[in-house]
């Protein structure tokens, strides 16, 4: 596993190395030509290209999980270099935010907020983050998650996967079959799905058959949960439709792929540590780690496709195929060759996600404005305009709880303060590292994180919700930001109200205010310091940016 | 007894009476009557016609269990009857435990169910069965009544949630996802004690002109970012924010210090007594769902004692209730439900106590398209089993929504996939359904 790690990481280094010098991957360009061939009218209802500014916002909110600053942001838009979208991109990805942000959105792809309960979350993260940190491919990543046991330290935070959904059969082979193959095959569990033919109940109980042997163990000595398996025990299923109740039996099978006959062995021999009172059995043949191997590969098309579908939505704001675990004949991919080909991409990447999210996010198509041309009608689309209109241009997306937090932090001037009291002090480098930032960061974020995000169990969504616009509007903890971030006391320095108004834009929504809004602000500005108490004045015309729409929505 | 078709103008005919020919019905029976100043708020609701047709939900719940045979399916005399007598009620012919002798007085706009065999003696399992109308399945989660109700019942742009859960302690009852599928802004809406939801004050030296003006300069900024590019979920968030102010509106709700002292002394000066008198306001103020929890009735040892306790707040606070929502002419839009997780064992243990136990125990419901009185369901003589008319959650969820005017055999979907709106393999009990 190490030498493994390493040799990546050398690989993408110079990886990086080389795209440096590339700009677009060419990539990006063969999606561009294949979201645009299905409609010989793509090309002129297409949006135009995002500002340099709105790409900087969205491109950190969608690989780091946050907003630049605005003194970042400025940079960005006055250098010349005609490469500067690739390099940053580039810095982007390389960023040990990135590491953070990737992990994040591991963990709730495929833990789905589940709470806690035999493996500490700070395990399962710190190990999320090591391997997104050494560029551990995605593919490695779901089999270190299938194999794991958790008896070993190693294996112990991926098994989290496992033991904290409490090895309940029924609930592992479902989720597998979501989030790894994209597949929901909850209905299949009694019946053979009534609308949806590709969902069988063969093809749930094949995979049901891997797993069945297997179950949770409490070590009587550790109390530790791990996994157990025993050698013998068939999988059989009754459809509940069918009246004559007729018992079938499958052995493990992959949806599409052969049966695996379980290989003879002696009588006598099929354990390697034999059931017994507290004792956790281990079989010769393991069923289970069969599974780990052939499923995630990219040999194993609905894996490979089900990942390049859902790194797409992550950046792109809904999948080819939606929703994300519903692939199949009656629900097609809304453009199949470029889903063919971001399959057969990420297998050529070999599951390297910073590849794959670079080729995706410096395409034409992720650069697009997020305003609609004069063209085509997109008022009020209900959810079709998640896709904006097939891509015509970029939709607007909402902030996952977590970038919506860490926005906050830095919309509201926190972050550049904390980042300046960090630097001031530091002693040694890592007093002001990126890992000392985050951890910072984490108690502020909580209470928001705590509001916006899924329940546990379900797939994350957005909704918006009563109790959080009273907390936005009302709680403390906003308003604290506000008072001890940065922006408003540099704000409150400028003597030239426009500079301030911009200062105070970009701080927030990464834009420059226009001419308009420059018009409705000067007098607000000047009655917020000529009023008794200016600060408080001040800070509520920030509140008016930090809660607005534009704030809430990657654009 | 006579039934009406529609759902619940027999209950309008008879407040309208209340309304003009002074006190209720039920005073006959001794119910602690509210007298003549509740009346005046009481033309208030009945002259607003747009309250009148919405339909609502109250449900009480009972936390811990109580004993159905404390309660609504007495047993005098049996070996399991306990130390109770039976009383009469105002339905003749059926009787209930005389710790419920206020109750007993509001019989005949109740109906009872006294073959529930919910087979799940575990707390929190028999608990998601009364609020989902399932059993745990893995996989799948349904969303709770309350929930349900507040998809299809409430108005998004009423000024209170849709769903609100009184609590008995400080915290807790915002559980969003008891909303499941249907979307967390279903869940409910926690009233912690009695008490406004959390942040619901404007902060400490924001004057109301000032939060105006924050207010229409994020407005200003949202029409101009979404001009053009509006999608359902941008409007769901700038929503928010007028539900907020909405909410903020009707904060004089929560405070019931306003009341009339004999209604609060009907209602009584305790927690639940309060939180019966909340909830009516709330009803009255727009809200779909009220959920109130009474606690604890996990009677496990000193069943008796316990139950003299739990039941002597419950019965005049319920019953004060009923007669509120009925002169206030809302009974007949309100649906009403005392659940528990499960009953109370026949068996009296060695510590005077009775355990877990739900193969034969008994609700109460009434309002809004149950019919006035009925009685469905009994079990034998020692209440050791369902002998009449057997029903579980399932039962009692098409019951439900069919007294609500909804079709419970149509399906939600998740995605493409139908979820039955309750469980299929049962049906409603018509026997109470008006």
């Amino acid at each position: 596993m190490m030498t493994r790690s390493l040799v990546l990481s050398a690989l993408l280094a110079t990886w990086f190395a080389l795209g440096a010098f590339c700009g677009a991957p060419n990539g990006s360009d063969r999606l561009d030509a294949l979201l645009g061939a299905a409609d010989q009218s793509f090309a002129s209802q297409t949006s135009p290209r995002s500002t340099d500014l709105e790409f900087y916002r969205r491109v950190s909110l969608d690989l780091c999980g946050t907003i630049p600053s605005a003194q970042d942001a400025r940079a960005f838009e006055t250098d010349k270099d005609p490469t500067k979208r690739a390099k940053l991109v580039d810095r982007l990805l390389a960023s040990q935010a990135h590491v953070w942000h990737m992990a994040e959105t591991l963990d709730v792809w495929w833990m789905e907020r589940r709470p806690n309960k035999h493996v500490a979350a700070d395990l399962w993260m710190n190990w999320l983050r090591e391997q997104i940190r050494t560029g551990e491919p995605l593919d490695f990543m779901v089999r270190d998650i299938l194999q794991a046991d958790g008896t070993q330290k190693e294996s112990r935070p991926a098994a989290r996967f496992f033991l904290d959904r409490d090895f309940e059969p029924n609930l592992v082979a479902r989720d597998i079959a979501r989030l790894f193959l994209g597949a929901n095959l909850q209905c299949a569990q009694c019946h053979d799905h009534p609308r949806i033919d590709d969902y069988t109940q063969e093809k749930y109980f094949g995979l049901m058959a891997f797993l069945a042997r297997t179950r949770q163990f409490e070590d009587p000595k550790s109390k530790m949960s791990v996994l157990a398996e025993k050698a013998e025990g068939e999988t059989t299923f009754v459809s509940v439709f069918d009246k004559a109740k007729v018992q079938k039996k499958t052995p493990p099978r992959l949806p599409g792929k052969k049966e695996i006959a379980d290989p003879l062995i002696g009588k006598g021999l099929e354990y390697i540590t034999a059931p017994a009172k507290d004792v956790r059995e281990v079989p010769r043949y393991s069923r289970r780690q069969q599974l780990a191997g052939m499923l995630a590969q990219g040999a194993y098309d609905p894996f490979a496709r089900n990942m390049a579908n859902r790194l797409w939505a992550k950046v792109m704001g809904r999948g080819i195929v939606h929703p994300l675990d519903l692939h199949h004949s009656a629900n097609p991919p809304s453009h199949p060759e470029l889903l063919d080909y971001l399959t057969e991409e990420l297998v050529r990447l070999q599951f390297d996600h910073r590849a794959f999210l670079r080729m995706v996010v410096l395409s034409e198509a992720y650069q697009r404005s997020s305003r609609p041309t004069a063209g085509p009608k997109t008022n009020f689309v209900e959810t079709k305009s998640d896709s904006g209109n097939g891509w015509r241009m970029m939709p607007l997306r909402p902030l996952g709880p977590e970038a919506y937090a860490r926005a906050l932090l830095q919309g509201s001037g926190w972050t550049d303060a904390q980042v300046a009291a960090m630097r001031a002090t530091a002693k040694k480098p890592e007093d002001a590292s990126e890992d000392t930032l985050q951890g910072k960061m984490a108690p502020h974020m909580g209470p928001v994180v705590g509001l916006l995000k899924s329940q546990p169990g379900l797939a994350e969504d957005f909704d918006a919700r009563l109790d959080q616009a009273l907390f936005l509007g009302n709680n403390g903890h906003i308003r604290n930001l506000i008072a001890s971030g940065a922006l408003e006391p540099k704000v409150a320095t400028m003597t030239d109200a426009d500079l301030a108004i911009d200062e105070i834009h970009m701080t927030v929504l990464t834009r420059h205010p226009t001419p308009e809004e420059l018009a409705d602000w000067r007098p607000l500005l000047k009655e917020a310091k000529a009023s008794k108490q200016p600060r408080e004045a001040l800070r509520e015309l920030i509140w008016s940016l930090i809660a607005s729409a534009e704030f809430r929505f990657a654009s | 007894m006579k039934r009406s078709p529609s759902c619940g103008s027999f209950e309008h005919g008879l407040s309208r009476r209340a309304f003009m020919g002074g006190l209720a019905a039920g005073a006959a029976f001794g119910v602690p009557t509210l007298g003549a100043s509740s009346l005046g708020a009481a033309a208030g609701a009945l002259s607003n016609d747009l309250a009148k047709s919405q339909k609502r939900v109250l449900m009480v719940y009972l936390s811990g269990g109580v004993s159905q045979l404390e309660s609504w399916d007495p047993k005098p005399g049996s070996k399991t009857g306990g130390p109770f007598r039976a009383i009469p009620t105002s339905v003749p012919g059926v009787h209930i435990s005389e710790l419920l002798p206020h109750t007993a007085s509001q019989m005949h706009r109740l109906a009872l169910v006294r073959g529930i065999n919910t087979a799940e003696d575990d707390h929190g399992k028999g608990s998601l069965i009364m609020h989902t109308g399932r059993k745990e399945e893995p996989g799948i989660q349904y969303p709770h009544l309350g929930s349900v109700c507040s998809k299809l019942l409430g108005d998004e742009a009423a000024p209170l949630p849709g769903y609100l859960h009184i609590t008995p302690g400080a915290g807790g009852g915002s559980s969003p996802e008891d909303a499941a599928f249907l979307g967390p802004r279903f869940g409910p809406v926690g009233i912690s004690d009695g008490k406004a939801p959390l942040n619901i004050d404007r902060p400490g030296g924001l004057t109301p002109e000032a939060d105006l003006a924050r207010q229409n300069l994020r407005r200003k900024v949202d029409e101009r970012f979404l001009a053009a590019r509006r999608t359902a979920r941008t409007e769901a968030f700038t929503q928010t924010f007028d539900q907020a102010k909405g909410l903020m509106s009707k904060k004089g709700l929560f405070d019931i210090v306003g009341e009339p002292d004999r209604l609060l002394d009907s209602y009584g000066r305790h927690d639940f007594g309060r939180h019966c008198l909340l909830s009516r306001r709330l009803l009255e103020g727009g809200a779909t769902f009220v959920k109130i929890t009474h606690t604890n009735y996990d009677t496990h040892h000193e069943n008796f004692d316990f139950h003299i306790e739990q039941l002597g707040e419950f019965d005049r606070s319920f019953a004060t209730l009923v007669d509120d929502l009925h002169l206030r002419g809302l009974l007949s839009t309100t649906l009403i439900m005392v659940i528990s997780e499960f009953g109370r064992t026949p068996n009296i243990n060695h510590l005077y106590g009775r355990d877990h136990w739900s193969k034969a125990w008994s609700v109460a419901l009434g309002g809004c398209g149950i019919a006035p009185g009925a009685v469905v369901g009994k079990t034998n003589g020692q209440g050791t089993e369902v002998v009449d008319r057997q029903v579980n959650g399932g039962h009692l969820f098409h019951t439900y929504f069919q007294a609500l005017g909804l079709d419970s055999k149509k399906n939600f979907y998740i995605d493409q996939r139908p979820i039955p709106m309750a469980d299929p393999k049962t049906e409603p009990i018509r026997e109470i359904l008006a």
